[in-house]
């Protein structure tokens, strides 16, 4: 299935706010688009038919949105992300710990929602075979194969693991730390040396001329970044 | 806490200062006392050795005396006779009628220890006998004192000893009584320290003073209720701004991205989506402030790699696309990896995301912004310094004052300096830190802001 033609359902008590988040659906290329303005109605939607993911605020006439998410966690484990104006950390945490998978702060900028809601989709539901597309080669993110012109390799797991956070985070630098501390926890002093050895590795499976890389460049201090051509 | 302890050390200080002064003054007064007495004192100063050697024998056994000894005699209205070895008066001068002509050894005992007859007199042995000189009556006292040696320097060292035991007792009991006075007292000091800081109070209302610790807490309540009610207003308001605001910048994008509109009301979109995100970034930082004015931000602190921090705020501004008018550096050393300072990591990228937009906004197009982490005396000083138009000296000193941070306004109702720098004073203060504004060579600002490293 297409992302965009996975059904979303957008649970908002603010009908103005309701308007253009559907709009902001319909024009990004969603289909199945819909929308509930109170916990009840949204309940009764989700019993009917289940949808792929649900946007859900947290003040809602009648039960609340994290009211709504402990029903919805008790028959589903499809994505949810709160929407809301409540950003104090408390509320944060209170919306992860009953199951959230994310957590957008009103006001918010309707490409950073697009973005998200695509991020969710995508985890939930990976495509039979997610591609990125460099410019000497494509990596398979299901089997960590790399296809250089005609011969194939495989990352190992450690490189797997950073090639995806940098492919996760495309065309936008990844700091040094971030790297690390995917690779080997929240501790990750010390790794340094060991990341720019699996750059190296990664380089060479993905470059023609690892020294001078085009696709996983060096941000001189800061860390690394991956340019992706098209990913699927 | 500190400055209560020094107020009763101090009072103690000068209370024994006090005591001082009282015995020094005492000492000079006694000491004037004395010497005025003297200085009245007529005491005739008859020289009774002169007269003895004025009065000679000569062969015969006649008794003759210079005019000298008459002289003497007179101006100090006294009188002299000479004794033989059996009482006998075998020499005088201006002796008073009414005294014998002829002593007994007891007699000589007693007058030569008290008076004669009234008289007080000296007395001094002579070649032929004893000489002695009367003097008016009533014009000195005479007492003997003949005492144990012992008993003198023993009387002494007690009256020393006591003096020494009283000054003892004294400092003791004003100790003692500052100390007393200090417990009753600090608890209500601390307590208003404690208000002055913001800290709920809550005073034991027993013991000293009572009264005063359950007033002081229910002003302490008082000033907490009024502090949240602000804090809920203030949350209140950002909340309820949040909806709004989601539409504006929600419609605004959607006008700036919308091809099929005039080029100009796209640009205009743009602005109305910039505009509307400093009023989100605003509202996000008031909110922050408030909260963590009145400690109501949970701070979420770990060990934290400090040039990780410095590196994600650098390349989240890259990320973002970077206003092509700006060029950001992350300068490092290869050491300064190593390094970990405790914080809270999203307040800490939020202080230097400040910094660095206030070095954006303050600077024309062209300017470049140099971060940098290094390290002094047990600190890590994250440097942010910019090559543009700086500050003068009167700015300087003034984002160098603490009490600058708390006013919001000038009295002329002027905004001091935005909520983004006074962010960044609050998450230096929370952290530990310190933050200095200083002029960049040759010319921009450079802010350094000192975060202490964990111990060991």
């Amino acid at each position: 299935m297409v992302l965009y033609e996975r059904s979303i359902l957008i649970v908002e008590d603010e009908l103005e706010l309701l308007r253009l988040l559907r709009a902001i659906f319909a024009k990004a290329g969603y289909t199945q688009i819909n929308t509930a303005s109170s916990g009840e109605e949204a309940m009764a939607m989700v019993r009917s038919r289940l949808p792929d993911l649900v946007i859900l605020d947290v003040m809602l006439p009648g039960i609340d949105g994290f009211e709504v998410l402990e029903q919805v966690r008790k028959i589903s484990k499809i994505p949810v992300l709160m929407l809301t104006a409540k950003g104090e950390p408390e509320d944060r945490f209170a919306g992860f710990e009953l199951g959230a998978d994310d957590y957008l702060v009103k006001p918010f900028l309707p490409k950073e929602l697009l973005l998200r809601v695509q991020a969710l989709l995508k985890r939930a539901y990976p495509e039979e075979s997610r591609r990125v597309l460099l410019e000497h080669a494509s990596v398979n993110l299901d089997t960590a194969e790399v296809k250089r012109q005609k011969e194939t390799v495989a990352l190992t797991d450690k490189e797997y693991t950073i090639f995806l956070k940098l492919a996760e985070n495309a065309n936008c630098i990844v700091t040094i730390g971030a790297l690390c501390e995917v690779a080997c926890g929240e501790i990750w002093q010390g790794y340094e040396n060991t990341l720019m050895t699996h750059i190296r590795h990664i380089r060479e499976k993905i470059e023609i001329n690892p020294s001078s890389p085009v696709s996983l460049v060096t941000v001189k201090g800061l860390g690394y970044k991956l340019l992706v051509k098209e990913a699927s | 806490m500190d400055g209560v302890h020094g107020f009763f050390r101090k009072y103690f200080l000068s209370t024994i200062g006090i005591i001082l002064i009282f015995f020094m003054v005492n000492t000079a007064l006694l000491v004037v006392v004395l010497l005025a007495a003297w200085s009245q004192s007529t005491e005739p100063e008859i020289p009774i050795q002169t007269i003895g050697e004025q009065i000679t024998a000569d062969e015969e056994g006649n008794i003759h005396s210079s005019h000298e000894v008459a002289t003497i005699l007179q101006q100090n209205e006294g009188w002299a006779m000479l004794l033989d070895d059996a009482g006998k008066v075998i020499w005088q001068q201006d002796m008073p009628k009414s005294l014998p002509r002829s002593y007994t050894s007891s007699q000589i005992a007693s007058f030569s220890r008290w008076y004669l007859e009234g008289y007080p007199v000296l007395v001094q042995v002579h070649p032929r006998g004893l000489l002695v000189i009367g003097m008016e009556k009533d014009s000195l006292i005479k007492y003997n004192i003949s005492t144990d040696k012992t008993y003198i320097m023993s009387l002494l060292i007690g009256i020393a000893g006591m003096v020494l035991m009283n000054l003892g007792v004294i400092l003791v009991l004003f100790w003692y009584h500052t100390r007393k006075i200090e417990k009753a007292v600090a608890p209500i000091l601390e307590g208003i320290d404690t208000m002055v800081e913001g800290r709920p109070i809550n005073l034991k209302d027993h013991g000293e003073l009572s009264e005063i610790k359950e007033k002081l807490n229910i002003a302490g309540r008082h000033l907490r209720q009024k502090e949240k009610a602000r804090q809920d207003w203030i949350h209140g308001i950002s909340h309820d701004i949040r909806t709004p605001l989601s539409l504006i910048l929600g419609y605004a994008s959607e006008i700036e991205d919308d091809v099929s509109i005039p080029e100009e009301t796209q640009t205009q979109g743009k602005m109305i989506r910039a505009q509307g995100g400093k009023i989100k970034a605003l509202i996000t930082d008031l909110n922050l402030v408030s909260r963590l004015e009145y400690s109501m931000h949970p701070l979420n602190k770990k060990r934290i790699y400090p040039l990780e921090t410095a590196r994600r705020v650098a390349s989240e501004f890259l990320n973002q696309g970077l206003d092509t008018k700006y060029e950001l550096t992350l300068e490092a050393s290869e050491e300064s990896a190593a390094w970990a300072i405790e914080g809270d990591p999203s307040l800490l990228e939020r202080m230097l995301t400040n910094v660095i937009l206030n070095c954006m906004t303050h600077n024309p197009k062209g300017s470049s912004v140099v971060v940098s982490v290094q390290k002094n005396h047990g600190t890590c000083v994250f440097s942010i310094s910019d090559n543009g138009v700086g500050m003068t000296d009167k700015q300087l000193f003034f984002y160098n004052q603490e009490e600058f941070y708390k006013k919001r306004y000038r009295a002329t109702g002027e905004s001091t300096h935005g909520f983004g720098l006074r962010l960044v004073y609050q998450i230096v203060k929370a952290h530990g830190g310190e933050i200095c504004f200083e002029h960049n060579h040759p010319h921009g600002l450079a802010v350094s802001i000192g975060i202490p490293f964990i111990e060991g």
